[in-house]
């Protein structure tokens, strides 16, 4: 996971760099954050011989100038039930996430989001994360602790992102001992998107994310799951769907740290025109996690001779008595599946169109809230819309 | 309504596997085309309803409706699907993501539009798909499942059927729908293609086996070995087999 660390003289890193006193001045841990600088500093911001950004050039997306708006909003709707806080207490990030760090560094501060243990939150709670525009840097941090025993289902949000705009948030979720939740998030929009997401999970609690990204120039999910209590369940699932020279790369960590944890995970993608998708999906038995039950697919649909992606699933174990497995596929729709359907009356077109929708649609299926689910299906059903014309035999 | 001349076929850059036949169907006929394994049947079912895999090298297929005859090999899969056509398939195919009822209907308002005849919206659509699976004694629940995903062997084969309810084709031609069936679901896919018959479609059941015909009752029965048709007959020709085997005919052809 290393690459060539060395200190850089960098024009972009010194345009953060001068944007670090005034962010320290509204800061409420100054030193947090000049700390983090220095890691960010030492690692230097990612180039493609660093393992992790290989098939990501972030240098266009990082060039700037951007602009450092002195505070960010996010919009809620959420009921009383839960609690809302200012963020004191930011996640750790470690040394080699260039983007965390610098979000970490630049903080505009960031919203908790509280539910107490033993209560079921039956409305979404649904979280806008703040809207960068043309030459903003936005950096936001989501905290969120789901108490013992709650449930509660939630989605997040990063929409109408302007065009040359950047944004480099930090996510983490905690859920307790035997709470259940559900999280959604939306990625749609223009500009440069870094997510960071720690998700942690007790005993015998149940967590279903999903992750869609729809469009959006350049796309980094990073996400770390550890499965840290016995009887922890995960779903990671995924949809990217891009066209035209748009880039989604998304890398996950699931850690199954403790015996008798299960995790499932589909991720979907669908490139169009000359867009690029990449998958690189670790799943990490740590030594002792007997039990371990997980599984890993990563599914790609190409439809154009001139899109690709980069997929790259990973399985680490340390020990025996697990069922673990995993794949990938790349490949276009099925020549007996359109024949299928052009058996029953539709063209060519048609039956690709009910097939890509079909390829969409199954893991945006697993989603079990029905308000949620219908928004990824509108999302998906846009995105075939205005990216039909890309689409190539 | 359907009429084969001298069809010669190969799978694309193949070996020719159809070498020459002949066909003729008028309305209201129950055709079946059976013969034992490797002889063509599937071939000839797939040649008419325009398999991308197949190539023709000879003869014609010439489709006549209430709007004259059509050349059914100039026409694209789809189009011959609007021209009143079936295929029901020996493998239907399972489309992950797509619920039956999407799938019906997206084929149901293609062939109407293709027609000139208005497209139904999911209400409207909703009320013959539930008269359709009446009459089929079809149970209502797999509407909502993807298209033929974790379905029975014989949930897919009516499936199929209740395609071919609802598209109405003039000519229906089912590829060994009768495979991998008990002894019920083979009566209840039996029971909706005898329903379905009319003084004005016609059907050809592609078969191996004769236990189908002891439920559906055809007007034809052509045997097919290597490619051609070598005997035609009535029902009774379809017993004989069952009785004496394929050998018997294949050793007697000329």
């Amino acid at each position: 996971m290393t690459g060539s660390l060395t200190q850089q003289t960098n024009p972009v890193l010194e345009q953060f760099e001068a944007m670090l006193p005034e962010a320290l001045k509204e800061s409420k841990d100054p030193a947090g954050q000049r700390a983090a600088f220095d890691m960010l500093r030492d690692c230097g911001l990612p180039h493609r011989k660093v393992e992790a950004w290989k098939y990501t050039d972030t240098s266009a997306a990082v060039a700037g100038p951007f602009d450092r708006p002195h505070h960010c909003a996010f919009a809620l709707s959420s009921p009383d039930s839960v609690q809302l806080n200012m963020v004191e207490t930011f996640p750790t990030i470690g040394k080699n996430d260039p983007f965390a760090l610098l979000s970490r560094a630049l903080s505009h501060g960031g919203l908790e989001l509280i539910v107490p243990a033993g209560i079921v939150v039956d409305e979404l709670v649904e979280i806008t994360m703040p809207t960068a525009k043309e030459g903003e840097l936005l950096c936001p941090a989501l905290v969120i602790r789901v108490g013992a025993g709650s449930q509660v289902d939630f989605v997040i949000r990063s929409e109408n992102q302007a065009a040359g705009s950047l944004v480099s948030f930090i996510a983490q979720v905690t859920i307790e001992e035997n709470a259940s939740a559900s999280l959604t998030r939306i990625r749609t929009g223009e500009g440069a998107c870094f997510g960071h997401f720690q998700t942690q999970q007790a005993a015998d609690s149940r967590l279903s994310l999903f992750d869609c990204t729809v469009g959006g120039a350049l796309t980094r999910n990073d996400f770390h799951a550890v499965l840290a209590g016995e009887g922890a369940a995960l779903d990671m699932n995924g949809l990217y769907a891009i066209s035209g020279r748009e880039h989604a790369d998304n890398h996950t960590t699931i850690e199954h740290a403790v015996p008798n944890t299960t995790s499932h995970q589909l991720y979907k993608g669908i490139m169009n025109g000359h867009a690029c998708g990449v998958f690189n999906g670790r799943i990490v038995v740590n030594p002792g996690a007997k039990g371990t039950d997980a599984l890993q697919m990563n599914r790609n649909l190409l439809r154009s001779r001139t899109a690709k992606v980069d997929t790259k699933p990973q399985l680490e174990i340390s020990n025996d008595d697990v069922r673990c497995s995993h794949g990938a596929t790349i490949g276009r729709l099925d020549e007996a599946h359109i024949f299928y359907l052009q058996s029953r009356g539709l063209d060519r077109e048609a039956a690709e169109a009910l097939l890509a929708r079909g390829f969409a649609g199954e893991v945006i299926d697993l989603v079990k809230n029905s308000t949620v689910r219908e928004t990824l299906h509108d999302l998906a059903e846009e995105f075939f819309d205005r990216s039909e014309g890309e689409v190539s035999s | 309504m359907l009429k084969i001349e001298q069809l010669h076929a190969r799978v694309k850059d193949g070996p020719e596997i159809l070498k020459g036949i002949d066909l003729e169907i008028h309305p209201g006929e129950m055709h079946a085309v059976m013969g034992p394994n490797g002889s063509g049947k599937s071939t000839l079912s797939r040649v008419i309803a325009g398999h991308p895999d197949y190539e023709v090298t000879g003869g014609t297929v010439t489709l006549t409706g209430p709007d004259g005859p059509v050349d059914l090999l100039e026409l694209e899969a789809h189009e011959r699907a609007c021209a009143g056509l079936f295929l029901g398939f020996q493998y239907p195919v399972e489309v992950p993501g797509v619920s039956n009822r999407t799938f019906l209907r997206a084929t149901f308002n293609a062939v109407r539009r293709a027609n000139g005849k208005p497209t139904l919206d999911p209400l409207d659509f909703d009320m013959l798909l539930n008269k359709k699976i009446e009459q089929l004694g079809m149970d209502e629940r797999f509407i909502e499942r993807a298209v033929n995903v974790d379905f029975s062997g014989g949930e897919k084969k009516r499936n199929e059927i209740l395609q071919m309810a609802l598209l109405e084709p003039q000519l229906a031609l089912l590829d060994e729908i009768d495979s991998g069936l008990d002894v019920d679901a083979l009566k209840a896919v039996a029971d909706g293609v005898n329903k379905l018959r009319s003084p004005d479609n016609a059907v050809v059941l592609i078969t191996h086996y004769q236990r189908l015909l002891d439920y559906i009752t055809p007007d034809h029965v052509h045997i097919m070995a290597a490619g051609r048709f070598v005997r035609s007959g009535g029902s009774d020709l379809a017993l004989e087999i069952e009785k004496r085997g394929y050998d018997w005919i294949l050793n007697t052809a000329d």
